[in-house]
């Protein structure tokens, strides 16, 4: 797999992006009540994808990453990876070892994204359905 | 995973007026780069930097934001102050109150707002990015994440949708998409179909709701109309 290295900038704005969201998640897993209920599921009883990432957050706020995890499993996974990979860009940069980002999804990539999203739904299906 | 060294970058174009204010200055630079992406975006975006600089992209969609933001604002207080003389008396009482607080709610919002466009533009950014990889649409990308988090920014210009009164939420989002489409074709150098797959792929996913929830209240408000006008 061929990779580009990562400029500077962007490797520093995502990890203070990874650093802002996380710091953030507290305000707004506060706020996460005010949010309208899923119209989708209340119009058809079936979950959207996005399903519990709300209550997700709200868990996560509270340090709940048990429950949080089991609220929306790839929404959590998802913001973890991006958490992590911000901090790992902004660390490789400053410490003078810059990442790379592949230039293509590798083909076990391309099978294993929409399997995931679809593996997700189901669960939420089963779980709020 | 290798990192390989980067092919010879192509000519960087000239960049957007925003990105040139210190020779043209911040206010002219901004509402010019404002009056190209809205009246030529295919062009403006063309001349748009591909790399460096990445600060001047999300500086602009800080700014955007914070115009539709307080856009939204005005036009809820114009609509409320119109709707005060049909309020009961004990609620017409509590609005300065309403305005105070809402007021405050603003300042806060202002002040917040900038970090989560921040948050915002790198977390939307991977995953349309993700999309645009498994689309095949960064094969011939000299650009990368970061062109995706710079079309994003740029195309922060729909947020002047939200001056539409009672619709500017809709149409900033459909003009939105028809930015982000046009902005990642450009800086990725691939086709407007795989782009808009790209853009489409996460809100139909992730955002079936919000499209649910505007048409819904697209379909209250006609409906109401339509009994309004009708029938007597």
């Amino acid at each position: 797999m061929t990779t580009r290295p990562l400029s500077r900038q962007l490797a520093l704005g995502w990890g203070a992006a990874a650093l802002a969201g996380a710091a953030l998640v507290p305000w707004l897993g506060r706020r996460v009540d005010r949010l309208p209920a899923c119209p989708l599921q209340a119009a058809t009883g079936w979950p959207c994808p996005a399903c519990g990432s709300g209550r997700a957050l709200a868990a996560l706020a509270h340090g709940e990453l048990g429950v949080a995890f089991a609220w929306n499993p790839l929404a959590v996974a998802a913001f973890a990876a991006f958490a992590l990979a911000g901090l790992a860009a902004a660390a490789g940069e400053l410490a003078g070892r810059p990442l790379g980002e592949p230039r293509t999804l590798p083909a076990w990539a391309r099978v294993t994204l929409p399997l995931a999203l679809a593996a997700d739904w189901l669960y939420l299906t089963w779980k709020l359905g | 995973m290798n990192v390989e060294a980067p092919p010879p970058p192509p000519p960087q174009p000239a960049g957007l007026p925003w990105e040139r204010r210190a020779e043209v200055g911040a206010v002219h630079g901004f509402t010019e780069t404002l009056r190209r992406l809205v009246v030529e975006p295919a062009a403006a975006l063309g001349e748009a930097r591909r790399r460096g600089d990445l600060f001047s992209p999300l500086a602009y969609a800080v700014l955007l934001v914070l115009i539709g933001v307080l856009a939204e604002r005005i036009w809820s207080l114009l609509i409320g102050t119109s709707l005060l003389d049909v309020l009961p008396p004990h609620l017409r009482d509590n609005a300065g109150l309403a305005f105070a607080l809402s007021t405050v709610g603003l300042a806060v919002t202002l002040v917040v707002m900038p970090i989560l466009v921040l948050v915002a533009m790198f977390v939307y950014g991977a995953i349309v990015h993700l999309f645009l990889m498994l689309y095949g649409g960064t094969r011939d990308s000299d650009t990368g994440y970061e062109g995706t988090v710079r079309a994003l920014a740029w195309s922060m210009t729909s947020q002047l949708g939200q001056l539409v009164p009672f619709a500017g939420g809709l149409v900033a989002m459909v003009w939105g998409v028809v930015l982000q489409t046009m902005a990642l074709s450009s800086l990725h150098r691939t086709t407007q179909g795989r782009a808009l797959a790209a853009v489409l792929t996460p809100l139909v996913l992730c955002c079936v709701c919000f499209a649910v929830f505007f048409a819904g209240i697209m379909a209250l408000v006609v409906g109401g109309l339509a009994a309004g006008s009708g029938g007597r």
